[in-house]
This record gives C-alpha cells, structure tokens and sequence, in this order.
C-alpha cells in the first residue's frame, strides 16, 4: 500500500496489540475497515464505512480526490463534524486520516466519552497523536 | 479448345470466389458452433439449478419431522415452509415444466420460510442439542449453498453466452440464427447500503 | 471464464509443443553424443521414454499418489460435510461430476487434486487441515482444487513434469556416462574429425546439460502460475476471496511453526511426494524465517510466494463482485507485474454477485499477527522494536536509508 499524498510505501506501526499503517513522512495514518474500533476498544460500529457510491469518478468536490491505498479507487470526503473531514474508500476498504487529524478525533471522543484516557491503548494513542503532527 | 480457354480464364477467379466463400463458411460455422455451445451451457446450467431445487424440494418433509416435535410454539414458521413448498409444486416443480417467473418467485419465498425455520430453530437448545438436527443442519446449509452456487453458475453461464452473442461479428449471426438473450436468476440484493452512519455523542 | 479457460488451453499448448522441441533437442544430441549418428535414434529413445512414462502417469498417477499418500476414501456417510463441500464447489464450477474425495491421515496441513480429466478427478485433504479450517475456508481451499481441475492443470502440469523428468534423465544418464570415461572413444575419433563436428559436440554438450535445467524452469513458472489462475478460480468460485486468504493464512502460520521447530523434516513428512508438489494448496516446504533465501522469492519454487497470494486476495475482497480479470488486476497492483497468463480477451468478462457472504469471524489476532511478521520477514521487511514498546515494520520498496521516527515517542531507528 501507498501513502495516498506521497505514493511512498506505507509503514506499519503495531502498539499494545493493534495495527495501523502509517506514512513514513508523518502524511497521516491509514485504518482499515474495523480497525478504528479495534484502536478504540470500542464494542460497536463507531464510523460504519459503509459503500458510498459514486466514488469511481476521480471527480469529487475540490477537483481529485486522494486515492484509496487499497483499491484505488479516489475517495470520498466525509464531514464527522464541525473541523473534522476524513477521507473514506467508496467501497469500504478504510479510512485515510490526513496528518493531526486522529489526534482531533481522539480529543473530540475523549471529551464525548467515549474513549477513557486513561487505558494503556489509548495513553500510547495519545502520545502517538502528539508526536505524530498533533500540533498542526 | 472452345472449352479450355474460357475455363482457363475463369479458372483463377473461380478459385478466389471458392477459397474466400469457403473461408467465410467455415468462420460462420464457427460462430454458430460457439453460440450453440454457449447457449447449451445456459442450458445446463438452467437444469443443474432445477435439480438442486429438487434435492431441497424433497428434503422438507425430513426437515419438519425432525423439527416439528420441538417446536410447538412456532407453528406460524412452520406453516410458511408448508405453504411455501406447496406454492413451488404449483409452480411446476418436480413436474419438470412450469413458466420460469413463477417458478423463482416461489423458490425465492422458499428460501425465506427456511431462513426463518432456521433462524428461530437456534432458540430451542433441545433441538439444536439432537445429533439429528446437527445433521440436518448441515444438509440443509449446504443444500442452500448448492441451490445457491446452480443459480451463480447458472448467470455466469449466461454472461459468456451474451457476451459471445454481442460480440462482433456473432452479432450479425445471433440475431439471424435466433439465438435470443437469456434471463439472468436475479435475486432481491440486500437493501442497499446507505451513507456511512456516524453514532457518536 | 469459460473464454478463460479456452485461451489458456492454446497457450498451453504451445508451451508443451516448445518442451518437445527441447525434449527432441536433447533426445538427438544426447544420441550424437554417444556415437556418430545416433541423434534419431536418441530422439526416438527420448521420446519412448516420455511416452512411457506419461502413459504410466496417465492410467496409473493418480491411484499411485493416493497409495503413496496413504489417503482413504470418505462419502457422504463418513465425512458429510467435507462431501457437500465438494459438491458445492463442483456445482459452482460447472464440472459435470464432483470428484472422488480422500482424507489422508497427516499432521502436515495440505491439500491437492489428481486425476487426468474433470471426470476422473479426485481431490485430497489431510485432517490436519481439515481440522484447521472453518467452512467458508475449507469451501475456499477445495474450491482452489476444483480450480485447478477446471482448468486441467493435472494433466498439463504432468505433462511438463514427465517431460521435464525425461529430460533431466536423458542429461544425467548422459553426464555419467561421461563421467565413467564414455567419452574417451569420442575424443579420440574426434580429433580427427573435421571442425563443424567439434562445435556441433560443443553445442550438443550444452544443450543437453542446460536443456534439464530449462526444462525445470520452464515446469516451475508454470506450475507457479496455474496456482494464482487456481486462486483465482477459487475467489470467482466462492465470490469469497478473504476466505481463501484466511485459509491460506492458517496454513502459512502452522507450516512456519512445523518448521522452525524440526527443520528440514518438515520436509520430510510432506504428506505427498516430490513430484506431485504442484498439485498441493501450498508448497511444503514453505520456510518463514529465511530472510535471504526467499528475497529472489523461487525461480526453484513450485508455490508463488504466500504473503502475495494472500494480498492479492485480501485486496479483490473489498469488492463485491469481481471476475478472473479482477484478480488479474490485484495480482499486478500487488506483484508489479502484468498478469500475462490471463489472455487479454477473458478479462472483460464480469461476473454477477449472487449471493453475499458473512465475513469470517476474526481469527486469533495473536496468531495471525505472528504469523504475517514471519512472512513480512520472509517477503524482506524490515521489522524493528522500538525500546518504548511500539514494534515498528517497514516494507521493502521502502529505502533502507530513510531515517524512520517511531510515530509514539518520536525515536528514530537506525
């Protein structure tokens, strides 16, 4: 798989257990499909990716849409909230979390309470979002 | 002399018309021997589905006897299945005739009843417990699975058939020999899927 | 996939004409090797000799196989849920009869099909695997047999096989005979022979000695190739391609702990022998560890490598309906190379989803996760453990000398 930005090979990161790939340029992390609840330790469905439809045509809003690593297929934006739009494969294959951006849907889960700071899985996210261009 | 001159002027013309018209013959007999094969394997194909129908067809009347003693409350599912077999023996089934339509409505409405037999049968630890309904079980998933995998082979049967009918040049010939356009088996798609659904907060 | 299957069969065709050609090259100098004027009679000797033994394998291979593999035969009674299995693939797959099914008694998971035609096949399983698998995966490895069926690889693969065998036979009766001083009397009379016989010796000698080697490359590729087109029929068969992937997962993670702990015995209690390697769902002599070894991954292998087998299928599974010339496309996104054993002409041909499958329950994690760092090993990743606990694994299109920060604490690996 490639980094939809810069076409480098994905890396993949395993913490307490889990997965994920991510871009060796800090360009942002790639969950596959369930991965974000397995990340979370979440029970059920926290984002269903689910088929969108009318992914194919490489012409969404803002001209060209990254390509999903997966199937290549370009994707699809999708608002979560207010200061939040992910990338997510028209297929289902995953998500595409640009740089910084799991570190706002983190604190946004956080604060809604869904996710309890204080478990190992997510202190390691934690400190992942801050290094990982958390800032920006 | 009289003869063998015209003859021999004739002769090299004569012998291009033989070898191309000769040659376009033996192309178009190839063409029609494909579409024949083609459309002998939808054929098939249409038979191996019709035959596993059968199998599941005579199947029921084990299934219930087994099932029946254990589920006294259930009498609703077990009166759709029944009802279910009866609307696919009107339908033509096992007489080896009947209008197709009608026939994949009724299987289409067998399927369901045995998908809820099946489905409520998972509450009764009694029965899921005798070794008999574990073997029935299984008879009964793989003769869904074999129904199931007839009616695939079956659409791809007819995929490589229309695609060699649509094709250039068996399009000129399709038509003309009449070989016609096969139905696919099309089955209710599980609703669609929607937008992706956030449940958070 | 029936256009598939009948392009493939001219393709085939010629590469077997092309081995006899080289059967009939070596047979001829193998004969004028050995004495002036043999070369006819060598290539009527070669191919008697191929003939014999592809009239053995033909009527005999099979129940020779099943013999030697100590496999018993089950039905409906003893095994009911292998045997609907089969027969559900069989019916997917169009065969006009489900084959023969055996069970062989082994701790070695495997499986494989023989038989020379689609309706004298049979097809084998070892408990082992049998006992490994769910039903939507042991539906995907039979339907990887059946593929292989289908497509008549048994008797093309055999074909090549007794031809390569032939060849290497002819070359090694040859290089002993030489080697135990056949060729003195030769080099004697030759001295006095004119130049042309000289080089035509030379040639000769070349082609014989290389002609069991090519042979053999040729056999392999092949048989590498009939088993992504087998994967291939197994997903459009199944319309499941992550079950096969999980299959061939579980297959992977126990052959790599078989063999890390005995070694080479592994090899050893394979449970067919050598010559039939092609036929099996995965190689037996798969080895994880072996970093260096597999980087140039089998020129000499009869099995593509695991790890992209199972990426292949991994990327047709997010799609919901798919043909051959889907499979043809992942294999080159994964491999990087063109698919040029799918003809170009079957690849527009769809297929129509009939049914949806429920994804299979998530294996042990654990396991798999295991077993996946042993073939990202195999397949030249680099894995490092970060000291804050993070593991750290980078592909090999990744440059060695890219500085990588572990994206939890910021270190860089060196």
């Amino acid at each position: 798989m490639r980094c939809p930005a810069c076409k480098l090979a994905l890396a993949t990161l395993e913490v307490e257990g889990v997965e994920l790939d991510f871009c060796v340029e800090g360009h942002g992390y790639w969950l596959d499909e369930g991965e974000l609840e397995v990340l979370l330790g979440a029970e059920e469905t926290v984002l269903e990716v689910g088929e969108l439809g009318g992914g194919n045509g490489g012409k969404g809003p803002g001209g060209r849409r990254p390509r999903c690593p997966r199937c290549k297929r370009s994707m699809t934006p999708v608002v979560l909230f207010e200061g939040l739009e992910l990338d997510l494969c028209p297929v289902g294959d995953g998500i595409w979390f640009d740089e910084g951006e799991l570190a706002v849907l983190m604190t946004e889960l956080v604060r809604a309470g869904r996710v309890v700071a204080d478990t190992p899985l997510a202190r390691s996210l934690d400190s992942l979002t801050r290094h990982f261009g958390g800032t920006s | 002399m009289m003869f063998v001159l015209p003859l021999a002027f004739l002769g090299p013309v004569l012998l291009v018309f033989l070898v191309v018209g000769g040659g376009l013959l033996l192309v178009v007999v190839g063409i029609y021997n494909g579409l024949v094969r083609a459309r002998n394997g939808v054929e098939n194909a249409w038979q191996q589905i019709d035959v596993q129908l059968k199998r599941r067809f005579d199947l029921i009347p084990n299934l219930m006897e087994t099932v029946k003693g254990y589920m006294t409350h259930e009498r609703e599912v077990l009166e759709g299945v029944t009802a279910a077999r009866n609307m696919v023996q009107a339908a033509g089934q096992g007489t080896g005739g009947g209008d197709r339509a009608a026939q994949i409505e009724a299987q289409g409405a067998l399927t369901g009843a045995l998908g809820r037999l099946i489905a409520v049968a998972e509450n009764y630890p009694d029965l899921k417990a005798s070794a008999n309904f574990a073997e029935l079980q299984e008879e009964l998933a793989s003769t869904e699975n074999k129904v199931a995998f007839s009616r695939q082979f079956y659409n791809d049967s007819v995929m490589s058939y229309d695609n060699k009918r649509e094709q250039f040049p068996a399009v000129i010939f399709a038509g003309m020999f009449g070989f016609k356009e096969e139905p696919y088996w099309k089955i209710e798609e599980a609703s669609e899927r929607e937008a992706p659904k956030v449940s958070f907060s | 996939m029936f256009e598939l299957i009948h392009r493939n069969r001219r393709r085939s065709a010629l590469l077997v004409v092309a081995m006899t050609l080289l059967l009939v090259a070596v047979g001829f100098f193998a004969g004028e090797l050995l004495g002036s004027g043999g070369g006819p009679l060598g290539i009527v000797f070669a191919l008697a000799l191929m003939g014999g033994l592809f009239a053995l394998s033909w009527f005999a291979g099979d129940k020779v196989l099943l013999a030697a593999s100590k496999a018993r035969p089950v039905d409906g009674e003893s095994a009911p849920q292998l045997v609907n299995v089969v027969e559900e693939m069989s019916i997917a797959a169009g065969l006009s009869k489900p084959p023969a099914v055996y069970v062989i008694e082994s701790n070695v998971p495997n499986a494989f099909a023989t038989g020379r035609d689609p309706e004298h096949a049979t097809v084998a399983i070892t408990d082992r695997l049998l006992a490994l698998l769910s039903r939507e995966e042991l539906q995907a490895v039979i339907a990887h047999e059946i593929g292989h069926i289908k497509h008549r690889d048994i008797l093309y693969m055999t074909l090549l096989s007794v031809m390569a065998g032939s060849i290497a036979l002819l070359s090694d009766v040859l290089m002993r005979w030489f080697w135990w001083g056949g060729g003195r009397r030769r080099s004697r009379t030759s001295s006095d022979s004119g130049q042309g016989e000289l080089v035509l010796l030379l040639v000769g000698f070349l082609v014989v000695v290389f002609g069991a080697l090519v042979a053999r490359l040729v056999y392999l590729a092949a048989s590498r190739t009939r088993e992504y087109m087998a994967d291939a029929g197994a997903a459009v068969f199944t319309r499941n391609p992550l079950a096969l992937a999980s299959a061939l997962e579980k297959l992977g993670a126990e052959q790599a702990g078989a063999s890390s702990e005995q070694g080479k015995t592994a090899r050893a209690s394979s449970p067919v022998p050598p010559s039939a390697r092609a036929m099996l769902i995965v190689s037996p002599a798969l080895k994880a560890g072996a970093g260096k070894r597999s980087q140039s991954p089998g020129l000499f292998s009869t099995h593509p490598p695991l790890a992209e087998r199972i990426e292949i299928l991994r990327q047709l599974g997010g799609q919901p309906n798919f043909s051959y010339g889907d499979y043809a496309g992942a294999f080159k996104r994964v491999s990087g190379k063109r698919a040029s054993f799918f003809p170009s002409d079957a690849l527009g041909e769809g297929a129509v989803s009939t049914m949806s499958f429920n994804a299979d329950e998530p294996a042990a994690t654990e396991l798999r996760r295991e077993a996946l760092d042993g073939l990202r090993r195999g397949a030249g990743w680099r894995l490092w453990d970060c000291p804050c606990g993070a593991r750290i694994k980078l592909p090999m299109e990744l440059d060695r000398e890219r500085a990588v920060a572990c994206p939890r604490c910021g270190q860089v690996a060196e």
